[in-house]
Protein backbone atom coordinates (compact mmCIF):
# COMPACT_ATOMS: atom_id res chain seq x y z
CA UNK A 1 0.00 0.00 0.00
CA UNK A 2 1.19 3.16 -0.92
CA UNK A 3 2.23 5.92 1.60
CA UNK A 4 0.44 8.63 -0.24
CA UNK A 5 -2.85 6.40 0.05
CA UNK A 6 -2.88 5.74 3.54
CA UNK A 7 -1.83 9.68 4.58
CA UNK A 8 -2.97 12.62 3.21
CA UNK A 9 -0.73 15.47 3.47
CA UNK A 10 -3.09 16.86 6.46
CA UNK A 11 -2.30 13.92 8.20
CA UNK A 12 1.44 13.79 7.94
CA UNK A 13 1.25 17.64 9.11
CA UNK A 14 -0.59 16.48 12.18
CA UNK A 15 1.44 13.70 13.26
CA UNK A 16 4.56 15.73 12.85
CA UNK A 17 2.76 18.75 15.25
CA UNK A 18 2.16 15.64 17.26
CA UNK A 19 5.97 14.32 17.60
CA UNK A 20 7.38 17.80 17.58
CA UNK A 21 5.07 18.57 20.50
CA UNK A 22 5.95 15.59 22.50
CA UNK A 23 9.90 15.76 21.67
CA UNK A 24 9.55 19.75 23.18
CA UNK A 25 7.60 18.62 26.36
CA UNK A 26 10.49 16.26 27.05
CA UNK A 27 13.61 18.50 26.46
CA UNK A 28 13.01 20.69 30.04
CA UNK A 29 13.93 17.38 31.61
CA UNK A 30 16.75 16.41 29.67
CA UNK A 31 18.34 19.71 30.07
CA UNK A 32 18.22 21.79 32.47
CA UNK A 33 21.13 23.22 35.48
CA UNK A 34 22.69 26.86 35.31
CA UNK A 35 24.84 28.27 32.74
CA UNK A 36 27.98 29.90 34.05
CA UNK A 37 29.97 32.52 31.98
CA UNK A 38 33.79 33.27 33.18
CA UNK A 39 35.45 36.41 31.88
CA UNK A 40 39.13 36.51 31.80
CA UNK A 41 41.82 39.11 31.01
CA UNK A 42 45.33 37.90 30.47
CA UNK A 43 44.66 34.97 32.57
CA UNK A 44 42.89 36.69 35.77
CA UNK A 45 39.04 35.84 36.02
CA UNK A 46 37.74 39.47 35.69
CA UNK A 47 33.76 38.77 35.35
CA UNK A 48 31.20 35.87 36.24
CA UNK A 49 27.92 35.74 34.95
CA UNK A 50 24.93 33.49 35.70
CA UNK A 51 23.71 33.13 32.38
CA UNK A 52 20.12 31.52 33.52
CA UNK A 53 19.64 34.02 36.36
CA UNK A 54 19.26 36.98 33.96
CA UNK A 55 16.01 38.80 32.58
CA UNK A 56 17.21 40.85 29.71
CA UNK A 57 20.61 41.01 27.39
CA UNK A 58 23.23 42.87 29.43
CA UNK A 59 26.74 44.23 27.60
CA UNK A 60 29.95 44.54 29.39
CA UNK A 61 33.05 46.49 27.64
CA UNK A 62 36.13 44.77 28.67
CA UNK A 63 39.94 45.61 27.76
CA UNK A 64 38.14 46.73 24.26
CA UNK A 65 35.98 43.69 23.43
CA UNK A 66 32.48 44.41 24.00
CA UNK A 67 30.70 41.03 25.35
CA UNK A 68 26.85 40.45 25.13
CA UNK A 69 24.81 37.79 27.23
CA UNK A 70 21.61 36.88 27.76
CA UNK A 71 19.64 33.71 29.43
CA UNK A 72 20.73 31.62 26.37
CA UNK A 73 24.05 32.53 25.40
CA UNK A 74 27.38 34.75 25.57
CA UNK A 75 29.34 35.93 22.47
CA UNK A 76 31.93 38.62 21.63
CA UNK A 77 30.18 41.57 19.68
CA UNK A 78 32.19 44.03 19.40
CA UNK A 79 36.51 43.84 19.35
CA UNK A 80 38.99 46.79 18.58
CA UNK A 81 41.12 44.08 17.62
CA UNK A 82 42.05 43.45 14.08
CA UNK A 83 41.02 40.18 12.68
CA UNK A 84 37.85 40.41 14.55
CA UNK A 85 38.59 36.50 14.97
CA UNK A 86 36.37 36.40 18.27
CA UNK A 87 33.63 38.43 16.83
CA UNK A 88 33.27 35.98 14.14
CA UNK A 89 33.15 32.96 16.33
CA UNK A 90 29.95 31.24 17.26
CA UNK A 91 27.59 31.78 20.65
CA UNK A 92 28.69 30.11 23.54
CA UNK A 93 25.58 28.10 24.70
CA UNK A 94 26.85 25.00 26.65
CA UNK A 95 29.32 23.97 29.35
CA UNK A 96 32.90 23.79 28.11
CA UNK A 97 32.37 26.84 24.91
CA UNK A 98 34.98 29.03 24.79
CA UNK A 99 36.14 31.85 22.84
CA UNK A 100 38.68 34.52 22.81
CA UNK A 101 40.23 37.64 21.46
CA UNK A 102 43.65 36.99 21.82
CA UNK A 103 45.22 40.30 20.92
CA UNK A 104 42.99 41.99 23.60
CA UNK A 105 43.87 39.08 26.25
CA UNK A 106 40.22 38.89 26.63
CA UNK A 107 38.75 35.07 26.90
CA UNK A 108 35.10 33.96 27.71
CA UNK A 109 33.85 30.99 28.44
CA UNK A 110 30.71 28.88 30.12
CA UNK A 111 31.97 27.08 33.34
CA UNK A 112 31.24 23.68 33.62
CA UNK A 113 29.09 22.55 36.35
CA UNK A 114 31.03 21.71 39.51
CA UNK A 115 28.49 19.24 40.37
CA UNK A 116 28.65 17.25 36.96
CA UNK A 117 31.84 15.54 38.38
CA UNK A 118 31.07 12.03 38.92
CA UNK A 119 34.26 10.95 41.16
CA UNK A 120 37.28 12.61 42.76
CA UNK A 121 40.45 10.45 43.51
CA UNK A 122 43.50 11.15 45.46
CA UNK B 1 -8.27 7.93 5.67
CA UNK B 2 -10.65 8.17 8.49
CA UNK B 3 -10.14 11.16 11.45
CA UNK B 4 -10.69 8.68 14.08
CA UNK B 5 -7.44 6.40 12.76
CA UNK B 6 -5.31 9.85 12.63
CA UNK B 7 -6.24 10.78 15.97
CA UNK B 8 -5.27 6.96 17.19
CA UNK B 9 -2.33 6.86 15.41
CA UNK B 10 -0.67 10.62 17.13
CA UNK B 11 -1.56 9.70 20.09
CA UNK B 12 0.65 6.14 19.83
CA UNK B 13 3.32 8.02 18.63
CA UNK B 14 3.08 11.09 21.07
CA UNK B 15 2.83 8.53 24.06
CA UNK B 16 5.70 6.60 22.81
CA UNK B 17 7.95 9.20 22.08
CA UNK B 18 7.11 10.89 25.63
CA UNK B 19 7.14 7.43 27.20
CA UNK B 20 11.08 6.88 25.37
CA UNK B 21 12.20 10.14 26.76
CA UNK B 22 11.27 9.79 30.08
CA UNK B 23 12.05 6.03 30.01
CA UNK B 24 15.13 7.33 29.44
CA UNK B 25 15.91 10.36 31.92
CA UNK B 26 14.53 8.05 35.08
CA UNK B 27 16.75 4.81 34.38
CA UNK B 28 19.56 7.21 34.09
CA UNK B 29 19.07 9.70 36.59
CA UNK B 30 17.85 7.17 39.24
CA UNK B 31 21.30 6.83 41.23
CA UNK B 32 21.33 4.31 44.60
CA UNK B 33 24.11 5.62 46.81
CA UNK B 34 25.73 4.38 49.72
CA UNK B 35 28.47 5.22 51.99
CA UNK B 36 30.12 2.64 54.35
CA UNK B 37 33.55 2.24 56.46
CA UNK B 38 35.68 -0.33 55.13
CA UNK B 39 39.32 -1.56 55.84
CA UNK B 40 39.45 2.19 57.66
CA UNK B 41 38.63 4.19 54.49
CA UNK B 42 35.30 5.31 53.03
CA UNK B 43 33.83 3.22 50.71
CA UNK B 44 30.62 5.21 48.26
CA UNK B 45 29.14 3.05 45.71
CA UNK B 46 26.64 4.86 43.21
CA UNK B 47 24.78 3.00 40.97
CA UNK B 48 22.55 4.51 38.11
CA UNK B 49 19.21 3.27 36.84
CA UNK B 50 17.87 -0.02 38.47
CA UNK B 51 19.67 -1.81 40.86
CA UNK B 52 18.94 -4.81 42.96
CA UNK B 53 19.15 -3.38 47.08
CA UNK B 54 21.60 -6.12 47.81
CA UNK B 55 24.32 -5.10 45.65
CA UNK B 56 25.81 -2.70 47.88
CA UNK B 57 25.46 -4.43 50.61
CA UNK B 58 27.48 -7.14 49.16
CA UNK B 59 30.34 -4.74 48.31
CA UNK B 60 30.46 -3.74 51.82
CA UNK B 61 30.32 -6.89 52.57
CA UNK B 62 33.49 -8.16 51.01
CA UNK B 63 35.06 -5.40 51.42
CA UNK B 64 35.44 -6.09 54.81
CA UNK B 65 35.64 -9.67 53.83
CA UNK B 66 38.89 -8.87 51.96
CA UNK B 67 40.47 -7.37 54.47
CA UNK B 68 39.92 -10.07 57.67
CA UNK B 69 40.46 -12.89 55.74
CA UNK B 70 42.98 -12.00 53.35
CA UNK B 71 44.96 -8.85 52.86
CA UNK B 72 45.48 -7.34 56.84
CA UNK B 73 49.05 -8.04 58.25
CA UNK B 74 47.22 -7.02 61.32
CA UNK B 75 43.96 -9.17 61.61
CA UNK B 76 45.12 -12.14 62.99
CA UNK B 77 44.19 -15.19 60.83
CA UNK B 78 44.07 -13.54 57.87
CA UNK B 79 45.89 -15.05 55.48
CA UNK B 80 48.74 -12.03 55.21
CA UNK B 81 49.31 -12.14 59.07
CA UNK B 82 49.42 -15.91 58.66
CA UNK B 83 52.08 -15.61 55.71
CA UNK B 84 53.51 -13.43 58.34
CA UNK B 85 53.70 -15.58 61.12
CA UNK B 86 54.38 -18.92 59.74
CA UNK B 87 56.63 -18.00 56.08
CA UNK B 88 54.20 -20.15 54.06
CA UNK B 89 50.48 -20.00 52.79
CA UNK B 90 48.41 -22.12 50.64
CA UNK B 91 44.98 -20.15 48.92
CA UNK B 92 44.37 -19.90 45.89
CA UNK B 93 43.11 -16.05 46.10
CA UNK B 94 46.21 -15.33 47.89
CA UNK B 95 48.78 -16.73 45.28
CA UNK B 96 47.53 -15.21 42.51
CA UNK B 97 47.60 -11.74 44.14
CA UNK B 98 51.24 -12.35 45.43
CA UNK B 99 52.11 -13.74 42.07
CA UNK B 100 50.97 -10.37 40.34
CA UNK B 101 52.53 -7.97 43.02
CA UNK B 102 56.00 -10.31 42.45
CA UNK B 103 55.48 -9.60 38.19
CA UNK B 104 54.82 -6.04 38.62
CA UNK B 105 57.36 -5.58 41.15
CA UNK B 106 60.08 -7.48 38.66
CA UNK B 107 58.57 -5.17 35.61
CA UNK B 108 59.24 -1.79 37.64
CA UNK B 109 62.39 -2.84 38.73
CA UNK B 110 61.78 -3.58 42.46
CA UNK B 111 60.01 0.26 42.32
CA UNK B 112 56.83 -1.72 43.48
CA UNK B 113 57.29 -3.98 46.48
CA UNK B 114 54.65 -6.02 48.88
CA UNK B 115 57.52 -6.88 51.13
CA UNK B 116 59.07 -4.01 52.81
CA UNK B 117 56.00 -4.50 55.50
CA UNK B 118 59.00 -4.06 58.38
CA UNK B 119 60.19 -0.80 56.41
CA UNK B 120 56.90 0.52 56.79
CA UNK B 121 56.46 -0.38 60.22
CA UNK B 122 59.35 1.40 61.28
CA UNK B 123 58.60 4.54 60.04
CA UNK B 124 54.87 4.06 61.28
CA UNK B 125 52.87 7.01 59.04
CA UNK B 126 49.69 5.17 59.82
CA UNK B 127 50.25 6.25 63.44
CA UNK B 128 52.01 9.73 62.53
CA UNK B 129 54.88 9.27 65.12
CA UNK B 130 56.45 11.56 62.65
CA UNK B 131 60.20 10.91 63.40
CA UNK B 132 62.92 9.87 61.01
CA UNK B 133 63.80 6.44 61.70
CA UNK B 134 67.87 5.71 62.52
CA UNK B 135 69.90 5.52 59.20
CA UNK B 136 71.02 2.08 60.45
CA UNK B 137 67.69 0.76 61.32
CA UNK B 138 66.55 1.13 57.72
CA UNK B 139 69.81 -0.30 56.27
CA UNK B 140 69.61 -3.22 58.86
CA UNK B 141 65.89 -3.77 57.05
CA UNK B 142 66.58 -3.63 53.19
CA UNK B 143 68.29 -6.96 53.27
CA UNK B 144 64.66 -8.22 54.22
CA UNK B 145 63.19 -6.65 51.30
CA UNK B 146 62.27 -8.02 47.76
CA UNK B 147 59.52 -9.94 45.89
CA UNK B 148 62.05 -12.17 44.66
CA UNK B 149 62.20 -13.61 47.99
CA UNK B 150 58.46 -15.02 47.69
CA UNK B 151 58.29 -18.48 45.92
CA UNK B 152 54.95 -18.44 44.68
CA UNK B 153 53.92 -21.89 42.87
CA UNK B 154 50.32 -23.47 44.21
CA UNK B 155 51.45 -22.66 47.57
CA UNK B 156 53.40 -19.87 48.33
CA UNK B 157 56.05 -19.22 50.79
CA UNK B 158 57.99 -15.98 52.25
CA UNK B 159 60.92 -15.30 54.46
CA UNK B 160 58.69 -15.81 57.55
CA UNK B 161 59.06 -13.68 60.68
CA UNK B 162 62.51 -11.81 59.16
CA UNK B 163 60.37 -10.58 56.14
CA UNK B 164 56.90 -8.90 56.29
CA UNK B 165 54.49 -8.77 53.59
CA UNK B 166 52.34 -5.87 53.71
CA UNK B 167 49.44 -5.73 50.75
CA UNK B 168 48.26 -2.16 51.96
CA UNK B 169 49.45 -0.59 48.42
CA UNK B 170 46.86 -2.73 46.54
CA UNK B 171 43.94 -3.15 49.04
CA UNK B 172 41.60 -0.72 48.09
CA UNK B 173 42.08 -1.55 44.08
CA UNK B 174 41.87 -5.25 45.10
CA UNK B 175 38.31 -4.39 46.75
CA UNK B 176 37.70 -2.33 43.67
CA UNK B 177 38.01 -5.29 41.25
CA UNK B 178 35.76 -7.03 44.14
CA UNK B 179 33.17 -4.87 43.62
CA UNK B 180 33.53 -4.90 39.74
CA UNK B 181 32.69 -8.65 39.73
CA UNK B 182 29.57 -8.05 41.77
CA UNK B 183 28.41 -5.63 39.63
CA UNK B 184 28.60 -7.45 36.78
CA UNK B 185 26.80 -10.43 38.53
CA UNK B 186 23.96 -7.87 39.38
CA UNK B 187 24.01 -6.83 35.48
CA UNK B 188 24.54 -3.27 36.99
CA UNK B 189 24.87 -1.02 33.57
CA UNK B 190 26.79 1.90 35.34
CA UNK B 191 28.70 2.19 39.05
CA UNK B 192 30.72 4.42 39.96
CA UNK B 193 32.91 2.81 43.50
CA UNK B 194 35.44 4.91 45.32
CA UNK B 195 37.07 3.47 47.96
CA UNK B 196 39.51 5.91 49.43
CA UNK B 197 40.26 7.05 46.53
CA UNK B 198 41.14 4.72 44.73
CA UNK B 199 37.84 4.79 41.69
CA UNK B 200 36.10 2.28 39.78
CA UNK B 201 34.01 3.74 36.70
CA UNK B 202 31.89 1.20 36.18
CA UNK B 203 29.75 0.62 32.71
CA UNK B 204 30.44 2.07 29.03
CA UNK B 205 29.23 5.22 30.57
CA UNK B 206 31.75 8.15 29.76
CA UNK B 207 32.62 10.41 33.62
CA UNK B 208 34.54 13.36 34.56
CA UNK B 209 36.82 12.10 37.54
CA UNK B 210 38.47 15.23 39.52
CA UNK B 211 41.44 14.57 40.92
CA UNK B 212 42.73 16.54 44.20
CA UNK B 213 45.28 18.84 44.31
CA UNK B 214 48.31 17.09 45.53
CA UNK B 215 49.16 19.18 48.37
CA UNK B 216 48.19 18.24 51.90
CA UNK B 217 45.31 19.20 53.54
CA UNK B 218 44.09 21.00 50.39
CA UNK B 219 40.86 19.31 49.40
CA UNK B 220 40.47 21.24 46.07
CA UNK B 221 40.97 19.52 42.48
CA UNK B 222 43.56 20.65 39.92
CA UNK B 223 42.26 18.13 37.13
CA UNK B 224 39.45 16.71 35.59
CA UNK B 225 40.09 14.12 33.28
CA UNK B 226 37.09 12.01 30.92
CA UNK B 227 36.71 8.17 30.91
CA UNK B 228 34.48 5.20 30.89
CA UNK B 229 34.16 1.62 29.84
CA UNK B 230 35.22 -0.36 33.20
CA UNK B 231 38.27 1.89 34.14
CA UNK B 232 39.79 1.67 37.58
CA UNK B 233 41.73 4.96 38.75
CA UNK B 234 44.33 5.35 41.56
CA UNK B 235 46.50 7.82 42.57
CA UNK B 236 50.10 8.07 44.77
CA UNK B 237 51.08 11.44 46.39
CA UNK B 238 53.81 12.39 48.64
CA UNK B 239 50.80 15.08 50.64
CA UNK B 240 48.89 12.03 52.38
CA UNK B 241 50.37 10.60 55.59
CA UNK B 242 53.41 12.73 55.54
CA UNK B 243 55.26 15.05 57.71
CA UNK B 244 58.15 18.17 57.36
CA UNK B 245 60.83 17.98 59.17
CA UNK B 246 63.62 20.81 58.29
CA UNK B 247 62.04 21.91 55.36
CA UNK B 248 61.99 18.36 53.45
CA UNK B 249 58.70 16.38 53.16
CA UNK B 250 58.73 12.50 54.25
CA UNK B 251 56.04 10.93 53.50
CA UNK B 252 54.85 7.22 53.28
CA UNK B 253 55.79 6.21 49.54
CA UNK B 254 59.22 4.70 50.14
CA UNK B 255 61.38 4.01 47.73
CA UNK B 256 62.45 -0.12 48.16
CA UNK B 257 65.68 0.70 47.29
CA UNK B 258 66.91 3.13 50.02
CA UNK B 259 64.15 2.60 52.56
CA UNK B 260 63.68 6.52 52.17
CA UNK B 261 60.69 8.21 50.94
CA UNK B 262 60.74 7.96 46.92
CA UNK B 263 62.15 11.42 45.71
CA UNK B 264 61.21 11.32 42.02
CA UNK B 265 60.62 14.61 41.84
CA UNK B 266 56.65 14.12 41.47
CA UNK B 267 53.94 15.46 43.55
CA UNK B 268 51.76 12.92 42.36
CA UNK B 269 50.80 10.68 39.68
CA UNK B 270 47.35 9.27 39.02
CA UNK B 271 47.22 5.77 36.72
CA UNK B 272 44.12 4.83 34.64
CA UNK B 273 44.52 0.95 34.21
CA UNK B 274 42.45 -2.03 33.53
CA UNK B 275 42.18 -4.07 36.74
CA UNK B 276 41.85 -1.98 40.35
CA UNK B 277 44.79 -3.95 41.70
CA UNK B 278 47.17 -2.55 38.49
CA UNK B 279 45.95 0.84 39.12
CA UNK B 280 47.24 0.81 42.86
CA UNK B 281 50.44 -0.81 42.35
CA UNK B 282 51.34 0.77 38.67
CA UNK B 283 50.70 4.41 40.72
CA UNK B 284 52.66 3.53 43.51
CA UNK B 285 55.44 1.96 41.27
CA UNK B 286 54.93 5.65 38.96
CA UNK B 287 55.65 7.80 41.83
CA UNK B 288 58.96 5.18 42.48
CA UNK B 289 60.38 5.94 39.07
CA UNK B 290 59.44 9.61 38.35
CA UNK B 291 57.63 10.27 34.67
CA UNK B 292 59.78 9.17 32.28
CA UNK B 293 60.93 5.96 33.83
CA UNK B 294 57.41 5.20 34.35
CA UNK B 295 56.38 5.24 30.69
CA UNK B 296 57.72 1.92 29.32
CA UNK B 297 55.90 -0.05 32.62
CA UNK B 298 52.78 1.53 31.94
CA UNK B 299 52.99 0.65 28.63
CA UNK B 300 53.78 -2.60 29.38
CA UNK B 301 50.46 -2.77 30.99
CA UNK B 302 48.36 -0.83 28.96
CA UNK B 303 47.98 1.94 31.45
CA UNK B 304 47.38 5.66 31.37
CA UNK B 305 48.68 8.16 33.56
CA UNK B 306 48.51 11.90 34.79
CA UNK B 307 51.77 13.07 36.30
CA UNK B 308 52.24 16.18 38.43
CA UNK B 309 55.82 16.98 38.71
CA UNK B 310 57.49 19.49 42.12
CA UNK B 311 57.31 22.22 39.42
CA UNK B 312 53.59 21.86 39.37
CA UNK B 313 53.51 20.87 36.10
CA UNK B 314 50.98 18.08 34.56
CA UNK B 315 52.47 15.09 32.35
CA UNK B 316 49.84 12.65 30.50
CA UNK B 317 50.78 9.82 28.94
CA UNK B 318 49.86 9.67 25.07
CA UNK B 319 46.03 8.69 25.22
CA UNK B 320 44.75 10.54 28.25
CA UNK B 321 43.85 14.03 28.67
CA UNK B 322 42.80 15.76 31.36
CA UNK B 323 41.34 19.36 31.79
CA UNK B 324 43.34 21.74 33.93
CA UNK B 325 41.46 23.25 36.26
CA UNK B 326 43.42 25.11 39.02
CA UNK B 327 45.40 27.99 37.83
CA UNK B 328 48.94 27.58 39.78
CA UNK B 329 49.44 23.98 37.23
CA UNK B 330 50.18 24.04 34.17
CA UNK B 331 50.78 21.44 31.22
CA UNK B 332 54.42 19.88 30.82
CA UNK B 333 53.93 18.11 27.33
Amino acid sequence: MEIKKLFKKSDIVIIAVCLLAALLLAIPWKTGGKLVAVITVNGKEAERINLTSLEEEKTLSINGVTVTANKENIYIAESDCKDKICVKTKKLTKPGDSCACVPNGVAVYIESDKNTIDAVVW
Amino acid sequence: MNKKLITAVCIILAVITVSAVAFDSITTQKTTEKTVVAMGSVLSVKIYGKADDDVLDDIAKKADETEKTYLSRYVEGSEIYRLNETGSGNNEYIAGLLKRSADISKDSGGAFDITIGKLTSLWDFDNETNTIPEKNSIEELLPYCGCEKLKINGSFYSEGKNQAVDMGAVGKGTVCDEAAAILEKHNVKNAIVSFGGTVLIYGKAERKVAIRTPEKNNTSNFAVLKTGGNKFISTSGNYEKSFEKDGKIYHHILDPKTGMPAESGLLGVTVIAGSGFDADALSTACFVLGYEDSIPLLKKYGAEAVFVTNDKKVYTTDSISVELINDEYSYGN
